[in-house]
């Protein structure tokens, strides 16, 4: 019993690790554990549980599935152990099973929410949002302050693009937990979707207050200020991203496209070259390179900078759209506008005006 | 050769300058070179007979005697004052500046006016401070001093004024590539005054070669006669120019005027005897008529030189410098813009306009060019803001009939010198203009201007993570810009008119209607020999176009071009079917409400077409379908298709046509024109939906008759 409950504090701590959720141990309730000294469990069955929770923090779920129903056949009333077989089944991806085990749990106590939230987390990883969320809408019926709810939720929402659904669950968070950075950077986000850019900046601002460490929320609020046009804080934040990570590759990216707005462009090109020192076969970097270029009216290395791009990546619908501007400067329209018609197939809208106003079907 | 003796001429003089005294023509400073003096002395008479010859100076030929003068005395101030005077007459203007330059050096009085020409000289090389600068001193010496050139005096406001415009436009040029049309086009004789039809294949251009027919030169002009020429596109480049030939080209002066943006109308000048007029000629196949003069309302006892259709062929736009109080035997005025109208009644042009003073300056316009937008017209003009001599303009009709304020058309197609004998493709894509630059073949060429735009921005890509919780990198959502198209917004449609069966052409009646009005907005005929036609189609309207030949059933097309299209030219080829049982039609301008049998307002115009042939064949027994796309329920599209064919029934019913003579079908999308294999075939969304759009229709189809 003891083991049990260590195991229930670690599990606790690792809550907030909800991006490595389907590897976790879950938690049994206080009540849970009251119900089960009272029942007197056979120590059998403790034994069998405690080596299914082993086997599946080694990731041995089959191994889990085992231990997990010698637990159940010893004592049949042990909510715990299906639930934790249920999560067993859904790492190996049988879904069905783990559903049924789930629903014994909720028959077996009306009261755990978190057999809502282990099918809710099976819904999410299937994309089925619309399920995960009628489940969360469960498993918060029963447990208001739990912020794990609140929060897979947010994140279901806001990958349907509900994201005022999004933010209101993430406030209850902020409501909850006033220093839970995630919910900061995560709410910046659904305002930056909603185009509603100051209260983005503003959201990120407060995730970066919480935890000065969190180079996530310094990128995306770079990306923030650099659509508000506020291109030195941009800068400035993606630098911030930077000293924390010197290997992020995007941070660089989206630095060097900032600098671009910003009318430097050296500057915007070296940043590139350092993505393409990290990362050789970016090819948004190359494209980017080129559209540095094509603001400095250089246009053969524009040229040069799209053929790697589009080398990389034959379906790069912006290289190609890119190398037809800079041809077309160096008086090469017939080649500019075949570049133009391969980016309109790749999807480029843009380029199809310029194909016809070009008179491009002359040629 | 001809061109290199001007440039080395000038660096002779660049170099002459590091020694600078005025030296005379005379024993004094050429004591030991009696012979020299003797010759530079004859070169410098016989420079000045043509200098000051009458009626007319030759600045030509006293330039070439005053060149052989110069090489003997290079610092002579009066001598320097001419050469820059006989520059500034022939088409090497520029080169003025280094004449006039040193004879002020020379002698700073060598002329009341030095410092009228030093500012014109570098106002014609765009040196618009040094050009205010002189131009400035001029008007202040220059009006307390007897000597000067009181028309000078005058016109030095106008010069700063253009100066000052060059300043302004030279901030922010425009974004062109200017290409010579290459030596198929152009000779080292003059080309000048291009024009085309609206997709810009095929122009004709006046030039004064030595081919011209009669190959009499005319001395008054200093060239050969005028004839016009004609080339088509060949693929990228031009055929090698050939002469049009008579009737058009005569011994006399025969020069290009206008072209129907259709091309099957000409307009071209005749000089007649300095009067100056415009005449007309009509092409069938590819022969042109004898070009018969314009209407009187048009060609008055004074000068037209210049004039336009629009599109719609009923305006006529000219150029005439007539008094502006409409007497016939006042003294000429400057060149102002004019239109008349198409009384279709009468079949006469009617209606003069002059147009209003915000359009024809106090100075000249000439070269005017409608383009075939139906609503941007392209001028010449030396008032305005024009940077020095002609400069191109456009001004937009509007809706109510009103003329927006010229806009110079910008540096560098405007230059400080004349600008003039502006054409635009129907895309604005493409300019064309006449032209002397360095790079030409000797004289005036035909040059093409790419037009641009404005710089075109590149699309970047950037990537984020979101969400913290979870390991999701996403691609930005990059918003494209929108183009806007503000030179060609408008659609060519072209094609040939054939007998479906035959495959021969036909010459068919084409009807513009405008579906929301139901307005006949304006009717064409194909060619009579090979059945070639073109129509022009300004956005902003949803065009019925119905074609029509005795004996044949109508055919009917749809272009709906909204406001802020992007140029589209279509080729579109029409089979015309007898009326004979069987056949059937697509009748494309019947339309209904999204996903409802309720016909709209727009259909009218068709609805009419269809009584009236209904009418116009009292035996006629015909079924009408209704047909879908392939997407959504069979059913349901079953069930629309038939509801939009009785709809279009009941309407003729209702309109008198016998119940007894129609029958209505409803085909969904058992009979589709574009199969779904086609559809899934193509590659962008815009040619999808355009196959699902096409499979959506209405048919009429002869059982009887």
């Amino acid at each position: 019993m003891k083991k049990i409950l260590t195991l229930v504090c670690v599990s606790f701590l690792t809550f907030y690790g909800v991006r490595a959720q389907n590897t976790d141990v879950k938690v049994l309730s206080e009540q849970e554990l009251e119900q089960i000294k009272a029942e007197q469990m056979p120590a059998e069955a403790e034994r069998s549980y405690n080596e299914g929770v082993s086997a599946f923090m080694s990731k041995d779920y089959q191994l889990a599935i085992t231990k997990f129903s010698a637990a159940i056949a010893v004592y049949a009333d042990f909510p715990g152990a299906y639930l934790n077989r249920g999560m067993s089944y859904a790492a190996l991806k049988d879904r069905e099973k783990a559903f049924k085990d789930f629903s014994m749990v909720m028959e077996m106590d009306s009261t755990n929410s978190l057999a809502y939230f282990e099918k809710a987390i099976i819904y999410f990883n299937d994309k089925e949002y619309e399920n995960a969320i009628a489940e969360l809408g469960h498993a918060i019926e029963m447990e208001e302050s739990e912020i794990k709810y609140y929060y897979q939720r947010a994140l279901a929402n806001f990958l349907l693009e509900n994201y005022q659904e999004a933010i209101v669950d993430l406030d209850r968070i902020l409501k909850i937990d006033p220093d839970f950075a995630y919910a900061y950077n995560d709410k910046g986000s659904a305002y930056k979707e909603l185009n509603e850019l100051d209260k983005a900046a503003e959201s990120y601002k407060m995730a970066v207050n919480k935890d000065k460490k969190f180079k996530m929320a310094y990128n995306n609020l770079g990306t923030t200020y650099r659509k508000q046009k506020k291109y030195n804080l941009a800068i400035d934040a993606f630098t911030s991203a930077i000293s924390l990570d010197k290997d992020s590759y995007i941070a660089y990216n989206n630095r060097g496209y900032a600098k671009l707005e910003n009318g430097d462009y050296e500057g915007a090109i070296a940043d590139f070259d350092k993505v393409l020192q990290l990362k050789p076969d970016y090819a948004y970097a190359f494209n980017n390179k080129a559209s540095a270029y094509i603001k400095m009216e250089k246009w053969e290395e524009a040229v040069k900078q799209c053929d790697y791009a589009i080398k990389l990546n034959p379906e790069y619908g912006y290289a190609f759209y890119n190398r037809g501007i800079a041809k077309e400067m160096l008086h090469q329209e017939e080649k500019a506008c075949e570049d133009w018609l391969k980016a309109v197939e790749l999807g480029v809208e843009t380029a199809s005006s310029y194909y016809a106003n070009s008179e491009c079907n002359n040629f | 050769m001809k061109r290199i003796i001007p440039f080395l001429f000038t660096m002779f003089v660049a170099l002459s300058v590091l020694a600078q005294t005025d030296t005379p023509f005379d024993k004094t400073a050429f004591k030991d070179q009696k012979d020299e003096l003797k010759a530079g002395l004859k070169h410098l008479k016989e420079g000045d007979k043509y200098f000051y010859g009458l009626p007319f100076a030759d600045y030509k030929n006293a330039l070439t005697n005053y060149e052989e003068a110069y090489k003997i005395n290079p610092n002579n101030s009066v001598l320097n004052f001419k050469v820059g005077i006989c520059y500034l007459n022939t088409n090497f203007r520029t080169l003025s500046l280094d004449y006039f330059t040193k004879a002020y050096k020379l002698d700073k009085s060598v002329s009341s006016d030095i410092k009228y020409y030093l500012g014109q000289s570098h106002q014609l090389n765009s040196d618009w401070d040094d050009a205010i600068k002189f131009y400035k001193q001029y008007l202040t010496e220059g009006r307390g001093n007897k000597n000067a050139n009181v028309d000078l005096v005058n016109a030095t406001d106008k010069r700063l004024k253009e100066c000052e415009s060059g300043r302004t436009l030279e901030k922010k040029p425009i974004r062109v590539f200017i290409d010579n049309l290459g030596n198929n086009i152009n000779t080292e004789y003059p080309e000048y005054s291009m024009i085309m039809n609206a997709d810009g294949s095929e122009i004709y251009f006046t030039s004064r070669r030595n081919t011209s027919t009669g190959g009499s030169f005319d001395e008054l002009n200093s060239g050969y006669f005028e004839d016009i020429y004609f080339a088509q596109k060949d693929g990228k480049t031009w055929s090698s120019a050939q002469n049009v030939g008579a009737p058009i080209n005569t011994k006399g002066h025969d020069a290009t005027v206008a072209l129907s943006p259709d091309g099957q109308k000409m307009l071209v000048y005749i000089d007649d005897k300095g009067d100056g007029n415009i005449y007309e000629s009509i092409r069938t196949g590819d022969a042109w008529s004898k070009p018969k003069k314009m209407d009187k309302i048009i060609c008055s006892p004074y000068h037209e030189s210049s004039a336009w259709y629009s599109n719609d062929g009923k305006r006529l736009y000219f150029i005439s410098n007539r008094p502006k109080n409409g007497s016939n035997k006042a003294e000429p005025e400057d060149r102002d813009i004019y239109y008349v109208t198409w009384d279709a009644e009468k079949e006469k042009w009617d209606n003069l306009v002059r147009l209003p003073d915000n359009i024809n300056s106090p100075y000249d316009e000439d070269g005017i060019f409608v383009h075939p937008d139906g609503k941007t017209l392209y001028f010449s003009s030396k008032g305005h803001n024009s940077i020095g001599g002609y400069d191109i303009f456009y001004t937009v009709l509007d809706e109510k009939g009103g003329f927006s304020d010229p806009v110079n058309i910008g540096i560098p197609v405007n230059t400080p010198d004349d600008d003039i004998f502006f054409t635009m493709t129907a895309s604005g894509r493409f300019g064309y203009m006449t032209s002397f630059r360095k790079d030409g073949f000797g004289e005036k060429d035909l040059y093409k201007i790419t037009f641009l735009g404005e710089p075109k921005q590149p699309l970047l890509n950037s990537e984020e993570m979101l969400l913290a919780g979870l390991d999701i990198i996403k691609q930005e959502k990059t918003i494209e810009p929108i183009i806007k198209n503000d030179r060609g917004e408008l659609a060519l449609l072209k094609g040939t008119i054939y007998d479906d069966k035959t495959k021969l052409p036909l010459y068919a009646k084409i009807e513009l209607y405008d579906n929301e009005t139901g307005e006949l907005l304006a009717e064409f005929e194909s060619d009579k020999v090979n059945g070639r036609y073109m129509l022009t189609l300004p956005a902003g309207k949803n065009y019925g176009i119905a074609v029509k030949v005795d004996g044949y059933l109508f055919h009917s097309e749809n272009f709906d071009i909204p406001k802020g299209s992007d140029y589209a030219e279509y080729k579109k080829d029409v089979y015309m079917k007898k009326i004979e049982v069987g056949e059937s039609i697509v009748l494309k301008n019947i339309f209904f409400d999204l996903s409802k049998y309720s016909l709209r307002p727009e259909s009218k115009s068709e609805l009419e077409r269809l009584i009236k042939l209904m009418n116009d064949n009292p035996n006629l027994k015909i079924e009408l379908s209704g047909h879908t796309d392939s997407r959504g329920s069979v059913q349901l599209n079953k069930e629309l298709s038939l509801n939009r064919a009785k709809t279009v029934v009941d309407y003729l019913v209702n309109a008198g046509i016998s119940r007894d003579r129609l029958v209505s079908a409803g085909y969904a999308s058992e009979r589709p024109i574009v199969t779904d294999a086609q559809i899934a075939a193509m590659k962008t969304t815009k040619e999808k939906e355009a196959g699902h759009q096409e499979n959506r229709r209405t048919e009429f189809k002869i059982l009887s008759k």
